[in-house]
């Protein structure tokens, strides 16, 4: 029992599991494209945007490629059934909806405003 | 003899009974299980990324100038690190899969030591800001506002940053200030040219402190969401360094666990992704 246990490799013996199937992923290349969209990111944010908005999107727009190579490619999302879609759908949508839906409640509210236009800073006079 | 749950501790997962879930969709119970805790962390994390969007929209200038006080290099280093983790990760869960030992043991020793890389860059990080302090100091008649790396030996305490005097005109508050306001103020009262910066020296500190503050997670918003979003994400690679280990030491004793392996792997890359975002939104812009 005791070798037989040790090496949990799949065994026909016990029916009808079927083998994990094997997809040729070249991980190599994907680690590749990460490392170069990380530079990417590095050089974005070094262009001096005057826009903090345009700076956030671009930032999270690289990202949002670079999470969908690790989610599709490390983390096998490709090769998944509908159930996996259905399960990361769910909190995706939600991360989405709660962000947008909270923002009008600091960005549309004059007091910040203010406040970021003169309190952080130094103001002579 | 069939094999029980007292071999194991629990039921492998293909001698499991077969689950219902199975006739329509062929994905195993365990990987379910772990894509349902994984929605659940993603919620979890847009909770505390999604508080540091909108206070950011609320607070542009605020959170660029306090941004730039970060360590980008290292950050980058990091980011690297743990990317090449994620990858080391795949090829343990693909070494897994094919019965591989020595390729499993050798690619999760690398993930584990990349984790381990990952944390001891983390600790310098938040190390050097516990460091870093603004100071208000009355020396004399005048009061001088100080930002940088605080030394103390033998209750003698220098700094090495930079120094300007706090003028009667200006509008100060501690927990906004830092090296670019002391820029500022200096600019303003003709005490540097508009293009020059202050010169970073270590000065003694001799005169009575009258405010201080360092970068911790009180010094403002900025750095209240930089030390829980990273802090959490760093617990989150600390938690991954525990079955990471446990399951190297099972591979050396000859164990190998495919299914576990691949669960341990979807968790990590999750961990990556999280970093993936933090990046860029923490050191960048």
């Amino acid at each position: 029992m005791s070798d037989a246990t040790a090496a949990r490799i799949p065994e026909p013996e016990h029916g009808h599991t079927e083998p994990a199937p094997h997809h040729a992923v070249n991980y190599l290349a994907v680690f590749i494209t990460l490392v170069i969209l990380t530079v990417v990111t590095v050089v974005a944010a070094l262009l001096n945007v005057k826009s903090e908005l345009t700076k956030v999107l671009i930032a999270l727009a690289i990202a949002s490629i670079k999470a969908s190579a690790v989610v599709l490619y490390f983390m096998h999302l490709k090769f998944e059934g509908k159930l996996i879609y259905l399960i990361l759908a769910v909190p995706v949508t939600f991360c989405i909806l709660l962000v947008f839906s909270l923002l009008p409640d600091v960005t549309f509210a004059p007091i910040f405003h203010d406040f970021s236009a003169n309190a952080w800073r130094f103001v002579h006079g | 003899m069939s094999e029980s749950i007292l071999d194991h501790g629990y039921i492998p997962e293909e001698h499991a009974p077969d689950p219902v879930i199975s006739h329509g969709d062929p994905t195993p119970p365990g990987k379910v299980g772990i894509w349902l805790f994984l929605a659940s962390e993603i919620m979890f994390f847009i909770g505390i990324l999604g508080s540091y969007i909108v206070i950011r929209s609320g607070w542009p200038h605020l959170f660029e100038m306090q941004g730039r006080t970060l360590n980008k290099l290292l950050a980058g280093v990091n980011t690297l690190v743990l990317i090449f983790s994620s990858l080391t990760m795949a090829m343990a869960v693909d070494a897994a899969q094919k019965a591989d030992r020595s390729r499993l043991v050798r690619f999760l020793s690398l993930t584990f030591l990349c984790a381990l890389t990952f944390m001891l860059i983390k600790a310098y990080e938040y190390n050097d800001k516990f460091h870093h302090y603004t100071m208000v100091v009355r020396e004399g008649n005048d009061t001088y506002v100080y930002d940088g790396h605080l030394h103390e030996h033998d209750g003698h305490k220098s700094l090495t940053g930079v120094r300007g005097k706090l003028h009667d005109d200006d509008i100060f508050n501690i927990n906004f200030a830092g090296k670019e306001w002391i820029e500022e103020s200096a600019r303003a009262h003709q005490e540097i040219g508009s293009g020059q910066k202050l010169e970073e020296k270590t000065w003694d500190i001799h005169g009575t402190v009258a405010q201080e503050v360092n970068y911790g997670p009180w010094k403002n918003l900025f750095f209240s969401c930089y030390f829980t979003a990273t802090g959490i994400h760093g617990i989150h690679v600390l938690a991954g360094m525990i079955p990471l280990g446990i399951l190297t030491i099972q591979g050396t004793r000859k164990r190998i666990f495919p299914a576990a392996t691949e669960y341990v792997g979807l968790y990590w890359h999750f961990v990556d992704l999280v970093w993936i975002f933090l990046f860029p939104l923490m050191y960048l812009i």
